[in-house]
């Protein structure tokens, strides 16, 4: 039907400059952050002479490795306007079911991660359930599943560390080929299936409409409720298959082995441009976050700054971070305005139109 | 102009056979006791651009909302090419090939131009995930025809507020809509887009759409549409070809309303009351421009205007408010500086604003502690509230402005609409103010509260106050107001005194209305295009 349509002479909007495509920064994140880290690199080389070698880059990534998964489950949560505190309850319960399960015996590893895995699709349906059903803001909910699910931990454990991993299971979280530690690819092949999800499907455009406005999303026909929902529940799917990649390094089920994901991710996501009001944002964002972080921690260590100053260290980022995404953001709209006639300039018009 | 849209119409005029592309029929919606439709009848046919033109309030919005589905009506039919229509929501309504295009944008800033205009329909190719080229395709396919030149892969916060109207276009198209709604379409545009915007129409209706254009602009529908509906108190008092009509009989269609047994009688102040606040060009970039006016004691002083002539935002600049606001205000001859409400509230200069629920009430709280807010500083000693002296002050107010509540203790959010501005008034009455600012006062509350709010508002002049006065609906203005500036696109185009006894009073709203809709003169001297046509 359209195509039919003749177009009439008169119309030519004024084209400006495009920026060139901003698509790339959805699979790669912003550039500015990979300055920031790559500039964090730079400092570690000149700060301590460990900090560029083989043993210490593996180190840092497998360390960075549960923390980046969970980050891209929790950019889901952000982006449809809401947040999942109940992160690091649900690791706890993650690493603690897996070390029970498995207790040692290599064939319950199936097992174990069918359960972990179920388990955590189950926090992210009650945790996606409550906040739209119940229309209970997303902060409170999450706070509290995080209590429940943290105190059902502590009774299946007795507050004690539990179980044991599978001999295979503790071979392969200490695998590394040269600097690229095995655990180190499972995070990537995540963050790519969450970069896949976010960029390529519907879903992933709908979380972003949903965060955007709701309104505008229920206009567009779009399952405002389903599309929150999933929203949680592969935030906490990221957050289970992090406690499985704890559990590959650890020697037993830590009842709080959790402890501090929560605000870590956060602070991650949040670096890294996906705004706390939704709709805007990705995971590679988080990703590079979640990167600085733990990079910035390693070089503290290294040089010996105490801890205390480490997480003064940090919220100073998370603040220098947030600023920096938010005046970029705002830039962006103001080049748009001040480009075009507006408002005013009609005006002006009109005015002088009306005294001749 | 008129000459070009007549040939036209014969063209066009050959569709008009068969059944309509949607016909309204008999539609009513009450809201309260506020009559918004009324039995309102009207056909948009295919190949047709049809306006629809009224005042604030004359029920355009309420008449878009229901045939978008945002709204129900209490009894009436709709037809869609003949077929009965039923819907129960904004989705059912864009399945029946109904597109609005809203004057307040529903775009996703954060979102690319194709990811907006193909939203909540991407196409997928068979593996299930998006078929980028096919979205691509069918954005550019639209955007080709309305907004060539617009990058389809920009985030829309990138576009301009015009391109971001054309986008919204674009996105009714991509829908393969039938009938298009476009809600003040040229509100925030310049003259090269508003001509940009009648090309697009143009062959918009060209292509066999219905387009029904809701405006305030009559010369700019006059020139545009084949036929006109005016509609005024929620009855279309007109439907008839563009070509058969003229701005004036239109304008006397819109206006004049008699609703003269709800006001109190005016008893005129002295000729020669002294000024309380005189305002030497007040200006609010983007809002108004070079403003002089001056407020007298025991006066109501109205002003009229479309929305968006600038009014509210003179009335704001009084107390404080408004971003790069310039110019002086003299209170009692000697400047003052005011540069927040707490300073205005000082000085004796209190408003009432346009949203009281937002601005001007704490929904939660109670009676007594709203009307309290204004004066804590009065209230408190060593900076603790005195409860007594508050619910004293409150049960003065309430059985003054016979306030209808169980008690001072009663939340505010409870009360009904004209309640509730009583409570914004008594928050400043009992501060007692020399200037009171009523912007739009009586919106949203029923007759008899209006009433009071009138009885009230002359009250408050006849004990000396000086009252500027806020208001959409030009009969009240007209009929509370000594004195009157009417006000067009941010400056004041005319200012008389509405108790000369030499002023006709039945001509009285066509030149209002004339000079607020800025067609004073102009339309006759200069044919020409120097303005949004």
């Amino acid at each position: 039907m359209t195509q039919t349509l003749v177009r009439p002479e008169s119309p030519s909007v004024p084209a400006r400059s495009p920026r060139p495509s901003v698509r790339w920064e959805r699979w790669l994140g912003p550039a500015w952050l990979w300055g920031l880290l790559l500039g964090t690199v730079l400092v570690g080389f000149v700060a301590s002479p460990h900090f560029l070698t083989t043993l210490n880059l593996s180190n840092v990534l497998q360390q960075s490795a549960p923390l980046v998964i969970l980050v891209a489950g929790q950019t889901f949560a952000l982006i449809v306007a809401g947040v999942d505190i109940s992160v690091a309850a649900t690791i706890s319960m993650g690493t603690t079911l897996m070390m029970m399960i498995v207790d040692g015996d290599p064939g319950r590893i199936p097992l174990g991660l069918l359960a972990v895995l179920g388990a955590g699709i189950g926090v992210g349906l009650l945790n996606g359930l409550a906040t739209t059903l119940l229309e209970v803001p997303a902060f409170i909910v999450t706070f509290g599943v995080a209590s429940i699910v943290q105190g059902v931990v502590f009774w299946y454990t007795d507050q004690l560390n539990v179980g044991a991993p599978a001999p295979q299971m503790t071979e392969w979280g200490y695998k590394a080929w040269g600097p690229v530690p095995f655990l180190a690819l499972v995070a990537l092949a995540f963050v790519a299936l969450a970069l896949f999800v976010q960029n390529r499907t519907r879903f992933g455009r709908w979380m972003f409409a949903v965060g955007g406005s709701d309104e505008v999303a229920r206009l567009a026909g779009i399952p405002v409720r389903r599309v929150r929902v999933m929203a949680y529940v592969f935030c906490s799917v990221s957050a289970v298959v992090a406690s499985v990649a704890i559990s590959f390094r650890t020697g037993s089920g830590d009842p709080i082995g959790g402890a501090g994901f929560d605000w870590d991710s956060v602070a991650a996501v949040v670096i890294g441009g996906t705004a706390l009001t939704g709709g805007r944002g990705g995971v590679a964002g988080s990703v590079l976050g979640a990167l600085l972080l733990i990079t910035m921690g390693n070089i503290m260590n290294l040089v010996g700054v105490s801890g205390f100053w480490q997480i003064v260290v940090q919220g100073a980022v998370v603040v220098f971070a947030v600023t920096v995404s938010t005046a970029q953001t705002r830039r962006a709209q103001r080049m748009a305005r001040t480009n075009i006639p507006l408002v005013a300039t009609r005006r002006r018009l009109s005015i002088r139109g009306g005294k001749a | 102009m008129r000459v070009t849209s007549t040939a036209e119409t014969v063209a066009r005029g050959t569709a008009t056979q068969g059944p309509a592309a949607l016909e309204v029929k008999g539609v009513s919606k009450q809201f309260g006791v506020v009559q918004a439709l009324e039995a309102v009848s009207v056909a948009f046919r295919g190949g047709e651009v049809h306006a629809l033109l009224g005042e604030n309030g004359a029920g355009k919005s309420t008449l878009i909302k229901i045939i978008a589905g945002a709204e129900r009506a209490d009894s009436g039919q709709m037809w869609r090419d003949g077929e009965p229509l039923q819907l129960s929501g904004p989705r059912d309504a864009r399945g029946a090939g109904i597109a609005v295009v809203y004057q307040e944008l529903t775009l996703l800033p954060a979102m690319t131009v194709e990811e907006n205009l193909l939203l909540g329909h991407e196409p997928r190719s068979r593996t299930g995930l998006i078929d980028k080229r096919e979205v691509r395709r069918r954005a550019l396919d639209s955007l080709g025809l309305i907004a060539d030149g617009i990058d389809p892969a920009l985030p829309v916060e990138q576009l301009s507020i015009a391109q971001r109207q054309l986008v919204e276009v674009a996105h009714a198209l991509t829908l393969d809509a039938k009938v298009v709604l476009l809600d003040e379409p040229t509100s925030s545009l310049s003259v090269q887009e508003v001509e940009h915007l009648r090309g697009v129409i143009e062959m918009l209706a060209a292509s066999g759409v219905a387009v029904v254009l809701v405006t305030h602009d009559i010369k700019e529908a006059l020139s545009l549409a084949d036929v006109v509906t005016v509609l005024k108190d929620g009855k279309v008092t007109f439907t008839g070809r563009a070509d058969e009509t003229d701005v004036d009989d239109v304008v006397r269609r819109m206006v004049g309303r008699d609703l003269g047994h709800l006001f109190p009688p005016r008893t005129p102040p002295a000729a020669d009351a002294p000024v309380v606040l005189e305002a030497r060009g007040i200006s609010v970039p983007g809002f108004v421009e070079h403003a002089d006016f001056v407020l007298r004691e025991g006066t109501v002083t109205g002003f009229i205007g479309l929305v968006g002539a600038g009014r509210s935002e003179t009335a704001r600049a009084l107390v404080g408010l408004g971003n790069g606001r310039r110019g002086e205000i003299l209170l009692d001859g000697k400047p003052v500086k005011i540069r927040h409400p707490g300073d205005a509230a000082r000085l004796g200069i209190g408003m009432v604003p346009e949203d009281r629920k937002l601005e001007g009430l704490l929904l939660g709280d109670s009676i007594a502690r709203n009307v309290g807010l204004a004066q804590l500083d009065r209230l408190a000693r060593w900076g603790v509230v005195r409860k007594r002296r508050e619910n004293i002050v409150a049960a003065t107010q309430m059985s003054s402005l016979s306030i209808k509540a169980p008690g001072r203790g009663t939340v505010v959010g409870n009360l009904s609409g004209g309640n509730q501005q009583k409570v914004v008034l008594a928050k400043w009455l009992a501060r007692g103010c020399r200037v009171l600012i009523l912007d739009e006062p009586t919106r949203g509350i029923d007759v008899g509260a209006k009433a009071e709010i009138y009885r009230l508002v002359r009250e408050l002049a006849a004990n000396g106050t000086a009252v500027m006065l806020i208001s959409s609906e030009m009969p009240e203005v007209l009929h509370l107001s000594d004195q009157v500036n009417v006000m067009a696109r941010g400056r004041i185009t005319t200012t008389f005194d509405n108790n000369d006894p030499a002023l006709d009073p039945s001509k009285v709203e066509e030149i209002v209305a004339r000079h607020a809709l800025d067609l004073s003169e102009e339309s006759a001297a200069t044919p020409g295009e120097d303005g949004p046509a």
